[in-house]
């Protein structure tokens, strides 16, 4: 038991891929990594928080892996969602058929790896490793199919990737020049103290390169199409992984860097114009893919609006509604995998013109839940920001979330509308023994948090408590008492 | 390429805005006040007499942050494997155009590569004592590779043993911070004996000239099949123009 596995085993393990000569091995030891890791954070949710692990000499001079609430709960999200992707990726190579299929893993293994990485870190300058670790996985991934678009997004991805990454790197030269330290801990006690025209720089950087990843408004032009052009399990690691790392590593700093005074507003503001151009602009998309990522862009601007509030009511529920839509959209997106591969479309109209029963129930399911309709968790994670949100009489904010959810109703019952048509000629879909049971299983996580809240609501409240009182991760990041 | 085309309003515009932007930030990096802390970097030079390295910049790349240094090579491993995705798929003619390399061309290339290779392969070993080290050695043995390239473009390396060098030295890497796991509960512990006598002599400093010599190995490989990958991408695709 170590937080290090996290990262050395699958680097180990991509390190080895060239000597799996069969292909069935290699998929075969993807899954069993994956669930060893998945099994590994299961264990942790056991364990008295928080958990550290040492490389080299104790923090704040060398680098620590720390968990605490915050991560846990991100750390079960990556490690589950790399588990259900990588049980659905034996199907999806059996359907398309590529020779390049071992180069996939090493990249979908490294892509959680530097994901788990970044959320585990607890210094800066290793974050950034971790950060480009990510990076350079999603550039390769969302090129992996090397046709036209695919070959556009990567392109793309690696252009807005790199330019986000320099500013990543002048904020951590700016801290160290006043500070003299990466340490988080030590950053988050001395960060103050820095002159005032430098922080508001160093801030406005990590905001551009955070927020840039992070798909945040004036920033996220490029996430569409690289939806777009990437194949469908990626695209469902990008939106509840990959997303959903970088939206921790933004909100981890805002909070340890006390800036949630100073800068609240202005975050949520951001989310919020985030939330409603999105919203608007999914409304006339005619590609699934494309709708999805406004969908998702949507939903993280809400994150954004509830998770800057600083209050531990709202950034729980945020921190639930989050969970929720991880599991909605990796389900959206594994089932479009399967229709685009059957009706060999991306456009709007497959949602229409399938014959199964079972995926119209999960997709109906994950639809609703992401609305927020109950029973489903997202109605949960909706109400209980909305109750935060109540509770600090920002009843502006309440209104703004209603009002814009009924142009996300639009859209989605128009693809249930659709989708329920009998009238549209249907081709009729099979889908494997192996997707029945993943497709099953997250469909009823999403039942299943909706009816028991409970089960959930443990681990965002202690996440929450984690990210607004941050003292006794500092304390481990200052390597006190060790 | 016509000029007026490519000179519009809304570039000279952004030119401006951008330099402007960068005059401003550079005004305010010069108002920056030095820092009262004493940086990181003192406190682990006043450190490095515990690893027992003659260079503390090793001590501090393979050591103190050596995680940083497992992830920059993972960096460059999937660089690698990215530019191996890409290119692989690039279509490949038979047709190889048979260019006689010239005698003196032939000779040279040779000798200076062994010497290049044995340049290399003393500043990996001497990393721990020396200026220099895995990474910039590694590169240095890429090097001769490039010149044999240079040479005869039709010659082609070994892919067998590139992978085999680099799969092994990165596996090894890894299990040598394991065992640091196992041995002292603290992952990339320094768990071989590293007594401080022994400083500045050719096998001192526990596992960090290990490391060095690893990642050196890794450094090689890889960017010698980067090499590769792009001049026989730029090869094939002169064949197939013309």
């Amino acid at each position: 038991m170590s937080l290090g596995y996290y990262f050395l085993l699958p680097v180990i393990f991509s390190f080895l891929t060239p000597y799996f000569k069969k292909i069935g091995l290699l998929r075969a030891s993807s899954i069993l990594l994956n669930l060893l890791l998945f099994l590994q954070t299961l264990v942790y949710t056991m364990m008295s928080l928080p958990q550290i692990s040492l490389f080299s000499i104790k923090p704040p001079l060398g680098i620590a892996f720390i968990l605490d609430g915050y991560s846990l709960l991100f750390l079960l999200i990556f490690t589950f969602s790399g588990l259900m992707v990588s049980l659905y990726m034996p199907w999806f190579f059996k359907a398309n058929p590529r020779r390049d299929e071992a180069r996939f893993y090493l990249f979908f293994n490294m892509l959680i790896a530097g994901s788990i990485g970044m959320i585990l870190s607890c210094d800066i300058f290793n974050l950034y490793i971790f950060f480009e670790i990510t990076g350079i996985c999603s550039y390769t991934l969302s090129a992996y199919n090397k046709d036209k678009l695919g070959l556009e997004s990567g392109i793309k991805y690696l252009i807005i990737g790199s330019i986000a990454s320099i500013f990543i790197v002048f904020a951590i030269m700016l801290i160290y020049l006043q500070i003299g330290t990466v340490n988080l801990g030590l950053i988050a006690q001395r960060f103050h103290q820095i002159d005032p025209k430098i922080s508001v720089l160093i801030v406005l950087m990590l905001f551009i390169g955070f927020g840039t990843k992070a798909e945040l408004f004036p920033m996220n032009f490029w996430a569409p199409d690289i939806y777009q052009g990437s194949i469908s399990p990626v695209n469902g690691l990008f939106s509840s992984v990959v997303a959903k790392a970088y939206l921790f590593v933004f909100f981890h700093l805002f909070y340890l860097f006390g800036l949630n005074s100073k800068y609240m507003l202005f975050v949520m503001v951001i989310g919020a114009i985030t939330f409603l151009v999105s919203e608007f602009t999914a409304l006339n998309q005619t590609n699934v893919k494309r709708l999805f990522a406004y969908s998702t862009l949507g939903q993280l601007g809400i994150l954004f609006m509830a998770f800057s509030t600083n209050s531990i009511d709202t950034v729980s529920g945020a921190l639930f509604h989050l969970t929720s839509h991880s599991i909605s959209k990796l389900l959206i997106f594994l089932t479009l995998g399967i229709l685009i591969h059957k009706l060999k479309s991306m456009k709007i109209d497959i949602l229409g013109g399938f014959k199964s029963t079972f995926l119209t129930i999960v997709l109906v399911i994950s639809f609703l839940s992401v609305l927020g309709i109950p029973p489903f968790s997202g109605f949960i994670g909706k109400i209980l920001i909305l109750k935060g949100f109540a509770l600090s009489h920002n009843y502006a904010a309440v209104a703004f979330i209603l009002l814009v959810s009924i142009v996300e109703a639009i859209y989605f019952f128009r693809i249930i509308a659709m989708m329920l048509d009998k009238s549209r000629a249907k081709v009729i879909v099979n889908v494997g023994v192996m997707n029945y049971a993943i497709l099953a299983v997250l469909a009823a996580l999403i039942v299943l948090f909706g009816i028991y809240p409970s089960l959930l609501l443990h681990y965002t409240d202690l996440a929450a408590n984690a990210l607004l009182h941050p003292t006794n991760y500092l304390t481990y990041a200052l390597g006190v008492g060790l | 390429m016509n000029l007026k085309k490519e000179l519009r309003l809304k570039h000279i515009i952004l030119s401006l805005l951008s330099s402007a932007l960068l005059l401003s930030f550079l005004g305010l990096l010069m108002q920056v006040k030095t820092n009262t802390y004493k940086t990181v970097g003192d406190i682990f030079l006043n450190l490095n007499m515990q690893t027992a390295t003659a260079n503390a910049v090793t001590s501090v790349v393979t050591f103190f942050r050596g995680i940083d240094t497992v992830g920059e090579v993972t960096v460059l491993f999937l660089a690698t494997s990215g530019v191996a995705l890409m290119l692989s798929s690039t279509q490949r003619t038979s047709k190889k155009v048979v260019k006689q390399e010239s005698f003196v061309l032939h000779v040279g290339s040779r000798l200076l590569m062994s010497v290049i290779i044995l340049f290399g392969v003393y500043i990996v070993i001497h990393g721990h004592l020396s200026p220099g080290g895995g990474f910039q050695g590694g590169v240095v043995i890429a090097t001769a590779f490039l010149l044999l390239f240079l040479a005869n473009p039709n010659m082609s390396l070994s892919h067998g043993i590139l992978t085999l060098g680099e799969s092994l030295s990165g596996s090894a890497y890894v299990l040598v911070a394991l065992i640091g796991l196992f041995k002292m509960n603290i992952l990339l512990g320094n768990f071989l004996p590293h007594p401080v006598g022994e400083i500045g002599e050719l096998v001192s400093g526990g596992i960090i000239p290990v490391i060095y010599i690893l990642v050196g190995i890794k450094v090689g490989s890889e960017m010698s099949v980067i090499v590769e990958y792009f001049i026989k991408e730029d090869y094939y695709k002169e064949v197939y123009d013309a």
